[in-house]
């Protein structure tokens, strides 16, 4: 027998809310009875990937070496947060070019491969609204979405926090994870700026948030001069400082999920520790 | 040996990100996190060690 529907989620499944959204940006607000949201996300999330592979004339995944391209090769890529955007490039363009045959990128293929990868992250921030807005239901309490939030720790890492109220630890988070965006950047003298260059490095720093993007507008991408005998470390830096943020971003998505249903962030986080160390418990004991 | 050095220096420094972002991800409230600090940077330290020396290991006896 079905286990009764809970009012929590009178709003609607947050899985399907989640997967509309995945293959087309504000279904899952549609979904959800949410129609302007889902309109508006439609335009500007949709809008912009569309504008960004006309812009880059859907050479984006050219930057990608012969060798590497594959049927999940642009899984890692950032694009991939708006799945039906990236099924319709790659059915559209695919890889570009296939003979790979030297021509120059249109001029505007910088501005163009990021507004589709800001078109798949703010297509993960939409779902992850989605996502809390069909869990909470009529137990949400008022105040701003963990998408809000969620938002705001990418665009800068540690502001998160600090809308939140966590002064500290937003100030610790900026300045360790921006300080590391900029120590990778300096150890590689800039080559972790160019997605051509660093296809995938890029990806994970692009989670960095506008310190990166900036980063990039503003030296335009400056070209390889020698060697670099700490490149390693520096591409290293600047994508474990994105991937950083996505671990923060976590922490500031929880505390908010908290507040919003009621709860004390602080225990719920120990029950979360506890649930998982007694699972580690039980595990360790089965396998003994 | 100027260049070990430097290796390990940045070591250190990525290190500290990945230790402090962790212990913020387990524990919500900043006294808790600080606290478990110490421990997790002697697990993750321990742990990058014994996964070089294995390494090592296998590069000299292995294949």
């Amino acid at each position: 027998m079905d286990a009764p529907r809970s009012d929590a989620r009178a709003g609607g499944e947050p899985l399907v809310a989640v997967l509309l959204t995945w293959f087309l940006p504000g279904a899952g607000h549609l979904y959800l009875g949410r129609v302007a949201q889902g309109v508006v996300a439609f335009v500007v999330v949709g809008g912009m990937y569309w504008l960004g592979v006309k812009l880059a004339g859907g050479m984006t995944f050219e930057f990608l070496d012969p060798e590497l391209r594959g049927a999940f090769s642009v899984a890692l890529t950032p694009e991939v947060g708006n799945l039906g955007g990236l099924i319709w490039q790659m059915r559209s363009h695919g890889f570009g070019d296939p003979g790979y045959v030297p021509h120059p990128y249109p001029s505007g293929i910088w501005i163009g491969s990021l507004l589709a990868a800001l078109s798949g992250l703010a297509n993960m921030a939409l779902m992850v609204d989605a996502h809390f807005s069909a869990r909470a239901g009529a137990e949400r309490r008022p105040g701003l979405s963990p998408a809000v939030f969620v938002v705001a720790g990418w665009a800068v890492p540690g502001l998160g926090h600090l809308l939140q109220g966590r002064v500290l630890r937003g100030v610790i988070v900026a300045v360790l994870l921006i300080g590391l965006f900029a120590l990778g950047t300096v150890l590689s003298e800039g080559a972790n700026l160019s997605r051509e260059r660093h296809f995938y490095y890029w990806g994970a720093q692009l989670m960095c948030g506008l310190p990166a993007v900036l980063t990039e507008f503003v030296s335009g991408r400056p070209p390889v001069s020698g060697s670099m005998p700490y490149i390693d470390f520096g591409l290293t830096f600047g994508a474990m400082a994105g991937l950083l943020n996505a671990v923060v971003l976590m922490d500031v998505f929880a505390w908010q999920e908290s507040k919003l249903l009621g709860r004390d962030p602080v225990a719920d986080r120990e029950k979360h520790r506890n649930r998982h160390r007694s699972a580690e418990v039980e595990i360790g004991e089965s396998a003994a | 040996m100027i260049g070990y050095l430097a290796y390990v220096v940045l070591f250190a420094i990525g290190t500290l990100p990945i230790v402090v972002v962790t212990s913020f991800l387990s524990h919500a409230d900043d006294r808790g996190a600080f606290r478990d600090l110490p421990r997790r940077a002697m697990v993750f330290v321990g742990s990058c060690i014994a996964l070089a020396a294995a390494l090592v290991l296998m590069g000299l006896y292995v294949g």
